[in-house]
């Protein structure tokens, strides 16, 4: 077998290993490990297994994920958020699906002061997800909304897989964030439709609440939304305000819920140690997938799988939109397997240089391959996004129904990736106005 | 048998309050941290360095284990829910038994990187200070023993027809019809 | 031969340019029997590229030396000493060009500790690369003493840290990741930062006052292109003299990029209103003064630390070869009159078949 055939055969052991119920992170360091043994050596794969799992979890800026998830557990198991969505349930009663289009927009709100998905659908998941249930949505529309929602945590600024690209392709970042906001914004608006058309269709998705409440009620609703709203103004005025960093946000934030559950008086040691323990289970069983998907990447990379994929789009003799659509292809399968750094860094040498070759703009390209990454953070057998919400909801859903969940979603991301490259001023608007 | 999953339950549920102390830890320390170089113009030093490398290898490692007997670990079940039961049963064999070689072999592996580490006493420098790590590396060898051992005892119980013994219930998973 | 090189830097970057020169140049001067498989980022981090060495997950690679105080006690004192440069004739002048040289020359031929404490590792030193002087990158104007109090300076080197105590000012540490956003949003006032590193990590958009050379200083503690004991040892004596030649150009190319990065940097600070700011004589009076007390506290802390023995004597040897190297580097033109230079007075003189053996 050549080296390219190992990673590929790799990448089907790896499959085959996931459907057969074998847990993720364990397929992953497995398959890793055995491939880097065949291809390598035993010293190699030895060595990588001694080298990679502790570095990767040593790390500051993995630290907001634990962070973030803690927020969500606290305001969750505090009943923080709880006033907010009683008030939206009342504002959005008419509206199909309102809380699951509530739940978009507070991770776009997350998005804003987050600089990874996976921290966004961390932070989402459990405030969300329940609260949909228990007005009787459909756990898959529930789950599938707040994974997927989770992905504009990367394209809205401020983003880690932005500021990366910035740097290799020496793009201005400033206006990779700009691009980045239209493309946020794209985003959550062909998840709204999603939702609206879906729950229009079928109903039983997400029940009405079929009451006509009173205004007066509406409006004492609002009373109760004042712990969120505490909480969003001390997060976002600290971040720009220049106090802390997106790193430190997630941490900040969840002491700041802390203080407003203690203020709000429903802070108790009982709800507080299920907090933390949640953020425990979840933290571990998710940096375990994590670092199975590094060594992979290592595996991958030694392979020279991925090379080989995007050099095929070199050999080829076609015009820009045949070109693209290869790129296109060739990062959703990249993204089924791999997390967004590592296919990036894997891909670029060979891509940037194409994408310039075409006279494109670079900065442009930025942003679309920051959601076609994140496209893959969503798909399985890989998809770090569902991960996360199947284990901060626990056995609410099977990961498999996360999945589901997310099929109508998948498919308004290709639209919108379509609108991206079909139409670039929309990713260039902004930035065109700033400079 | 179940006296020993009982044992082992309060040796997991025990490392998880160490876990737990990690992520109260993060939160207090960075914040912390923040508060001190915004109001105070005096940084905690060192937060970097103790965040990413004990509380972050702490909560990532130690609550394997834990997150085993509570069955936590992330698997996906679209093909093998539609098999007949005893089909599932020995898949699930199957899945602990790839657990037990993994984790063995990362364990055995982490170990010896330990070892190494604290014979050269590996630090990092931030700011002025200088901070040891070495005892970080341990506790991944650490989480992985323990992991072992919860995935052999179940390899061992699911041949046998007892209750295990283990705590599986999780910290108000299913609670969220109870809130309101 | 194929080697994998693990580059911790991403594509594009200023390593990766001077990578390109070493694969092609190996080629040549092996007759096409070495090459060198160059991964960046993909296969090793900074952080794990020592040990991926050590284990041969990679053949070469880049290995910073201070992230491993404990590993590479001798490299780092001396890569420490580096803001002692300001007390030497030729101050700011080409300093990467001059700390490379001085550095090179003193792990091959005068510090066996050194190159111990990289075989320890199952590794070998194959050149060293540094940075230019380390400048203030802020978000305004710092130009007094007065100005630097109470500010927020990102900082990456122990001396730094103390430097910035020492004019009352607070030592942040924050991941390279980070600095851009802490830039921006103005966590931290300033990185202390070559000039070079403005492209390396985007920041013409965050920063808007350079305060040039000041507190000067260079990021030093680099071997460039170590390489696993094993394969090393596997090679004919030629292949090593050729690998020699080829690390040589690599740590010219490596340092000289930086060094070109910097001034393109700051013409393009120019260009997009940057202010450049000069140290005053105040300031620079006050940085020597703490330089010279600073090194005492550096002998002291390595041989307390980490049981250096002679470090202060040590540390005098290596001040000799970095003046001995300003009278070397004067005004170099370009890349390959670097490279002969570092080949004709260091890596020449290291035996391919002899060392490491
Ligand atoms: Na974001
Ligand atoms: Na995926």
């Amino acid at each position: 077998m050549t080296d390219v055939q190992i990673g590929l055969s790799g990448l089907v052991l790896l499959v085959t290993l996931i459907a057969l119920r074998i847990p993720i992170g364990v397929s992953l360091i497995g398959v890793s490990f055995g491939g880097l043994w065949y291809l390598m050596g035993f010293n190699v794969a030895w060595g990588s297994l001694g080298i990679v799992p502790y570095q990767f979890a040593a790390n500051w800026v993995l630290s907001s994920v634990p962070m973030f998830l803690l927020l969500g557990f606290i305001c969750y198991h505090t009943q923080l958020t709880q006033g907010m969505f009683r008030a939206a349930r009342m504002w959005l009663s008419g509206v199909p699906g309102g809380l699951a289009i509530a739940a978009v927009f507070g991770s776009a709100g997350f998005a804003a002061v987050s600089g990874s998905s996976v921290a966004c659908s961390a932070a989402m998941g459990r405030i969300a997800v329940p609260e949909m249930v228990k007005y009787r949505y459909d756990p898959e529309l529930a789950t599938g909304t707040v994974a997927v929602a989770g992905t504009i945590g990367a394209l809205i600024p401020p983003s880690i897989i932005m500021i990366l690209y910035g740097i290799i392709a020496q793009e201005s970042i400033s206006g990779l964030f700009l691009g980045g906001i239209s493309a946020g914004i794209l985003t959550a608006i062909g998840y709204i439709l999603v939702i609206l058309i879906r729950v229009k269709i079928n109903p039983n998705l997400a029940p009405d609440t079929n009451e006509t409440i009173p205004l007066s009620d509406k409006v004492w609703a609002l009373r109760d939304t004042w712990p969120v709203i505490m909480i969003m103004v001390g997060i976002f005025g600290g971040l720009f305000g220049g106090v802390f960093t997106p790193t430190e946000a997630g941490a900040v934030g969840a002491s700041l819920s802390l203080a407003v559950a203690a203020i709000k008086g429903s802070l108790t040691w009982e709800r507080f140690r299920n907090a933390i323990l949640e953020t425990l289970l979840t933290t571990s069983a998710l940096i375990i997938i994590a670092v199975g998907a590094s060594l992979l990447t290592r595996f991958l990379a030694l392979s020279g799988a991925g090379v080989y994929l995007s050099e095929l789009i070199i050999g080829m003799d076609a015009s820009v939109v045949v070109i693209l659509l290869a790129i296109v292809v060739i990062y959703i399968l990249l993204g089924m397997f791999l997390e967004p750094i590592g296919a990036m860094l894997l891909t670029l040498p060979i891509v940037l240089p194409i994408i310039n070759d075409l006279g494109l703009s670079l900065l442009w390209f930025g942003v679309v391959l920051t959601k076609l990454l994140e496209v893959g953070m969503i798909t399985p057998p890989i998809g770090m996004n569902v991960f996360v919400i199947k284990s901060v909801v626990g056995n609410l859903v099977s990961t498999g129904q996360v999945f589901r969940g997310i099929f109508w979603f998948l498919m308004m991301d290709l639209l919108v990736l379509f609108v991206l490259m079909a139409f670039p001023e929309v990713v260039l608007f902004l930035p065109g106005l700033g400079s | 048998m179940f006296a020993i999953g009982k044992y082992l339950s309060k040796i997991t549920n025990f490392v998880s309050i160490i876990g737990g102390l990690a992520i109260a830890l993060m939160m207090f320390h960075i914040t912390a941290d923040v508060a001190g170089r915004y109001i105070f113009d005096s940084p905690m030093p060192g937060t970097i360095t103790v965040v990413s490398y004990y509380y972050m290898s702490i909560a990532a490692f130690i609550p394997l284990a834990f997150a085993e007997q509570k069955d936590a670990h992330i698997s996906v079940e679209v093909i093998t829910e539609r098999m007949p039961r005893w089909m599932q049963h020995n898949l699930e064999r199957l899945a602990l038994l790839c657990s037990l070689t993994v984790f063995g072999f990362l364990g055995v592996r982490s170990f010896l990187e330990a070892q190494r580490k604290f014979s050269s006493g590996a630090s990092i420098v931030q700011g002025n200070s200088e901070i040891p790590i070495w005892l970080t590396y341990f506790v991944l060898p650490l989480g992985c023993l323990l992991m072992v051992l919860v995935v052999a005892y179940k390899l061992i119980s699911s041949f046998l027809p007892q209750e295990t013994g283990l705590d599986t219930e999780r910290a108000q998973a299913d609670d969220i019809d109870q809130q309101d | 031969t194929n080697l994998t090189f693990a580059s911790g830097y991403p594509q594009g970057s200023i390593t990766s340019d001077a990578l390109a020169v070493f694969e092609s140049r190996l080629d040549e001067l092996s007759n096409g029997e070495l090459g060198a498989r160059v991964f960046e980022l993909s296969l090793l981090n900074l952080r794990e590229t020592p040990a991926g060495i050590r284990d041969g997950m990679a053949d070469m690679g880049v290995v910073l030396t201070p992230y491993f105080p404990a590993d590479f006690a001798h490299t780092n004192m001396v890569a420490e000493v580096s803001m002692s440069i300001e007390l030497t004739d030729g101050g700011s002048d080409q300093a990467g060009l001059v700390y490379t040289g001085a550095m090179s020359e003193f792990i091959f031929l005068n510090c066996k500790e050194c190159r111990d404490e990289f075989s320890a590792q199952n590794q070998l030193f194959l050149g060293s690369a540094a940075t230019p002087p380390y400048s203030l990158l802020c978000r305004e104007k710092v130009d007094s003493l007065e100005a630097l109090e109470g500010k927020n300076l990102r900082t990456s080197g122990a001396q730094w840290a103390r430097w910035a105590e020492s004019v009352g000012a607070n030592p942040i540490t924050m991941s390279v990741n980070e600095i851009y956003e802490g830039l921006s949003q103005g966590v931290v006032d300033c990185s202390v930062q070559s000039t070079s590193e403005l492209s390396v990590f985007n920041l013409f958009e965050v920063v808007d006052d350079i305060t040039v050379n000041y507190p000067s200083g260079v990021f030093s503690g680099v071997g460039s292109a170590n390489m696993n004991l094993d394969t090393w040892r596997s090679l004919t004596d030629a292949q090593r003299q050729a690998l020699l030649e080829a690390t040589a150009i690599l740590s010219a190319e490596f340092s000289w990029g930086y060094e070109k990065g910097a001034v393109d940097n700051e013409a393009t600070a120019r260009d997009q209103g940057i202010g450049i700011t000069q140290a005053t004589d105040a300031m620079n009076a006050d940085n020597r003064e703490f330089i010279e007390a600073d090194l005492k506290t550096i002998a002291e802390a390595y041989s307390e630390r980490y049981g250096i023995e002679n470090a202060e004597a040590k540390i005098a040897t290596f001040r000799e070869l970095l003046g001995k190297w300003q009278g070397l580097i004067n005004d170099v033109q370009s890349s390959e009159e670097l490279a002969d230079i570092y080949w004709k007075e260091v890596f020449s003189k290291v035996d391919a078949a002899q060392y490491g053996l």
